[in-house]
C-alpha cells in the first residue's frame, strides 16, 4: 500500500521534473576502467569546498561584518558558542584542506596530461578556479578581523598600489578609503561571502559540465600519443568496449576519500581548533607582526627574498605571468605523449615546483630577515664577565639592538651573520669598520656609538672567540 | 597630540590619534599612530609608522636609535632614512605644527609606495 503511494509519487516527480533520470544518466555516466585512486583529488576539493558552504554558514549565524564588531563576535564564537571553537576550527582545516586538494588534484591533472586535446578548457577552469580558492584563503584570514587581518589588508594594499597608473586607485579600493576603517571589512566580507563563492559555484559547474562533455581521461599508457584528430574516436571506443559506470563502479573511492577527509579536518579541528585571535583590529597597536596563513606563508617568504629594487616589478608581473602561464598551458602544447614516464620535463616541473614551495615555506615560518625583538639580554654564562669591556659591550650588544638581527649562541635574530664565534673570522679593525658602515642589511652605527662604547663593543665581539684542534 | 613640553628633544615617541571624520561604525579601527620626534626646541617630525616596503608598522627602538619592521627586517635610522633591508624609501612624514603650545600633525592616507 505504503509502497504504491511511494512509487506513485515516485513516477509523478520523474515525469513532471525529468531530473532523477537525468541525474541518473550523469551518475552512471560510462568512465574509463583504470581511473582509481589517482583521480578521487578533484572530487575531494568539492568535498571540502561543501565543508566550507556549510561551515561557513553556520559561521555567518553570528559573525557581524562591522569594523566595529566582527572581532566580538569572533571572541563570542571561539568561546562561548555552542560547538563555535570546533566551527572555526573546521572552517580553518576546510580551507586547508581545500588548498591542498586542488594542488594535489592539479598536480595529478598535468603529469598525467590530462589538460591536452580536448580538455583545454577544463584545465583553465580549473586554473580560474584554483585562484578563486587562494582568494577565498586570503580574504578569509581577513575577516578574522584581528591585528594580524588589519595589518595583511595594509599590505595588500601596498602591493595592489605598485600596479602602474590605476595603482593608487586600486589600493585605495582595497583598504576602502585612505586609511583602513569602518569600510573595509565590509568589501572582504562581500568578496569572501558572496562574489568569490558564486563565482566558485557557477565555475564548478562549468567544470563539471566540461568534465560529463569529454569524459574522464583514461590513465596515459607510454607511447599513447594524443592526436586531435582520432582522439575522440579512440576514446569513444575505449569507453564503449571496457567503461564503467561512474556510480557505483568509481565513486565509492571519492566517497571513502571524502569520507576520510571529513574525519580528519573534523579531528584536527576538535584538537587544535582554529587559529587563535590575536590583538584586537586597532591600527595604532605597533607592536605587531603579521603574517599571512600557512597558504600563503611561502608567498610571505618571497616578498623577502626579493632581490631589493626588483619588488615594484614582481608583485605585479609575477603572480600575473604564473596565472597567464598556466592558463595557457594547454594552448601551448595539446598534443602527444600524456605519459609521466615519457614527459621528464614535467615531473621535473612539478618536483621544482613542489621543492620551490615548501624551501619558501619553511623560510616564510622561520622569517630569518625578521629581526627578533624579544631577544632576552645575554646570561653572564654566555658573556663570560660580569664587568670590565666585555660585559658593558654585551650590554651595548643587546641595547643597541646588534642582537636583534645577530645570533651569539642560541639568542638573538638571524637576519645577519651568527656572531658566536666572530673573533675567529675579522680583526679588531675589521670589526670597527664593519659596525661604523654597515652593509647592504646592517645600519651604519658609526653616528651611533660614543667612541667608548665602540670600544666596548669591540671587546665584546674580541671574546667570542671558539678554539678549534 | 599633546603639549609642547611633554615631548623631550632628542626623542621619538608613539602618538595615537582617531583618523578625519571616520565612518560611525569604524570602532577602533578608526585609530591610528605616528612617531614623532621632537629634533631641537621647535622642530618636530612626524613620520608614518607604515614601512614603505609593504606597510607593516615599524618600531621605534630607542637605546638603538633605529627604526625596525617586524615584517621583512627594514631598518631606518632616526631621520626615516633607510639603514638596510628592503625598504624603496625613507619613512613617509606628516606636516607637524605647533600651535598654542599644543602640538599637532596634519594626517593623511596610509602612503603607497609607488616604486
Amino acid at each position: 500500500m505504503f509502497q504504491r503511494i511511494f512509487t506513485r509519487i515516485r513516477d509523478w516527480v520523474d515525469d513532471r521534473t525529468g531530473l532523477p533520470e537525468a541525474v541518473g544518466k550523469m551518475a552512471r555516466h560510462l568512465v574509463p576502467p583504470d581511473a582509481k585512486w589517482w583521480y578521487v583529488f578533484g572530487s575531494a576539493t568539492l568535498c571540502a569546498f561543501m565543508i566550507q558552504v556549510i561551515s561557513g554558514i553556520a559561521l555567518a549565524f553570528s559573525y557581524i561584518p562591522s569594523a566595529s564588531e566582527a572581532y566580538s563576535t569572533l571572541q563570542f564564537i571561539s568561546d562561548q558558542a555552542p560547538f563555535g571553537h570546533f566551527l572555526r576550527g573546521l572552517h580553518y582545516y576546510g580551507a586547508s584542506a581545500m588548498v591542498l586538494m586542488v594542488g594535489l588534484h592539479m598536480a595529478q591533472v598535468f603529469l598525467f596530461g590530462s589538460y591536452k586535446f580536448p580538455r583545454e578548457l577544463n584545465w583553465a577552469t580549473g586554473v580560474l578556479l584554483l585562484g578563486f580558492t587562494l582568494i577565498m584563503g586570503f580574504t578569509g584570514q581577513l575577516l578574522r578581523w584581528d591585528q594580524n587581518a588589519v595589518w595583511s589588508v595594509v599590505v595588500a594594499a601596498e602591493q595592489t598600489g605598485r600596479v602602474p597608473f590605476i595603482g593608487k586607485w586600486l589600493a585605495h579600493f582595497t583598504l576602502g578609503g585612505d586609511t583602513v576603517g569602518g569600510a573595509t571589512l565590509t568589501r572582504f566580507f562581500v568578496v569572501h561571502v558572496f562574489i568569490m563563492p558564486g563565482l566558485i559555484f557557477a565555475f564548478v559547474g562549468l567544470h563539471l559540465w566540461l568534465v560529463l562533455r569529454h569524459g574522464i581521461s583514461e590513465p596515459p599508457k607510454p607511447g599513447q600519443l594524443v592526436d586531435p584528430k582520432t582522439y575522440r574516436q579512440e576514446y569513444k571506443e575505449l569507453i564503449a568496449k571496457r567503461g564503467r559506470p561512474f556510480w557505483p563502479d568509481v565513486a565509492w573511492r571519492d566517497l571513502v576519500f571524502c569520507v576520510a577527509m571529513i574525519v580528519v579536518i573534523a579531528a584536527l579541528g576538535l584538537i587544535f581548533g582554529a587559529p587563535q585571535l590575536e590583538k584586537p583590529p586597532d591600527p595604532s597597536i605597533i607592536a605587531a607582526s603579521p603574517r599571512p596563513d600557512w597558504y600563503l606563508l611561502w608567498y610571505f617568504g618571497v616578498l623577502a627574498l626579493l632581490p631589493h629594487g626588483s619588488e615594484k616589478y614582481f608583485m605585479v608581473f609575477g603572480p600575473l605571468l604564473v596565472g597567464m602561464l598556466l592558463i595557457a598551458l594547454p594552448f601551448l602544447s595539446n598534443r602527444g605523449e600524456r605519459s609521466p614516464r615519457r614527459r621528464p620535463w614535467a615531473v621535473a616541473a612539478v618536483l621544482m615546483t613542489v621543492v620551490m614551495i615548501a624551501t619558501l615555506w619553511v623560510e616564510g615560518a622561520n622569517s630569518p630577515w625578521s629581526p627578533n625583538f624579544n631577544a632576552p639580554p645575554l646570561p653572564p654564562s654566555i658573556v663570560g664577565a660580569t664587568n670590565g669591556p666585555v660585559f658593558i659591550g654585551a650590554q651595548l650588544f643587546h641595547a643597541k639592538a646588534c642582537l636583534n638581527c645577530h645570533l651569539i649562541g642560541d639568542d638573538g635574530g638571524r637576519r645577519g651573520p651568527d656572531l658566536t664565534d666572530v673573533a675567529n673570522r675579522l680583526s679588531k679593525n675589521q670589526m670597527i669598520l664593519r659596525i661604523s658602515n654597515g652593509g647592504v642589511n646592517m645600519p651604519a652605527y658609526a653616528a651611533n656609538l660614543a667612541p667608548a662604547e665602540m670600544d666596548a663593543l669591540v671587546a665584546f665581539l674580541q671574546s667570542r672567540k671558539i678554539q678549534r684542534r | 597630540m599633546g603639549k609642547i613640553d611633554s615631548f623631550k628633544i632628542g626623542e621619538t615617541t608613539a602618538v595615537k590619534y582617531e583618523d578625519a571624520s571616520p565612518l560611525p561604525w569604524a570602532g577602533v579601527t578608526a585609530r591610528s599612530a605616528a612617531w614623532l620626534r621632537r629634533v631641537n626646541a621647535d622642530t618636530f617630525i612626524a613620520f608614518s609608522i607604515n614601512c614603505t616596503h609593504l606597510g607593516c608598522p615599524v618600531r621605534w627602538l630607542a637605546e638603538a636609535n633605529l627604526f625596525m619592521c617586524p615584517c621583512h627586517g627594514g631598518v631606518y635610522y632616526q631621520d626615516g632614512t633607510v639603514a638596510a633591508g628592503p625598504p624603496p624609501l625613507p619613512l613617509a612624514r606628516y606636516p607637524v605644527r605647533v600651535k598654542d603650545g599644543e602640538v599637532q600633525i596634519q594626517t593623511a592616507p596610509i602612503p603607497i609606495t609607488k616604486k
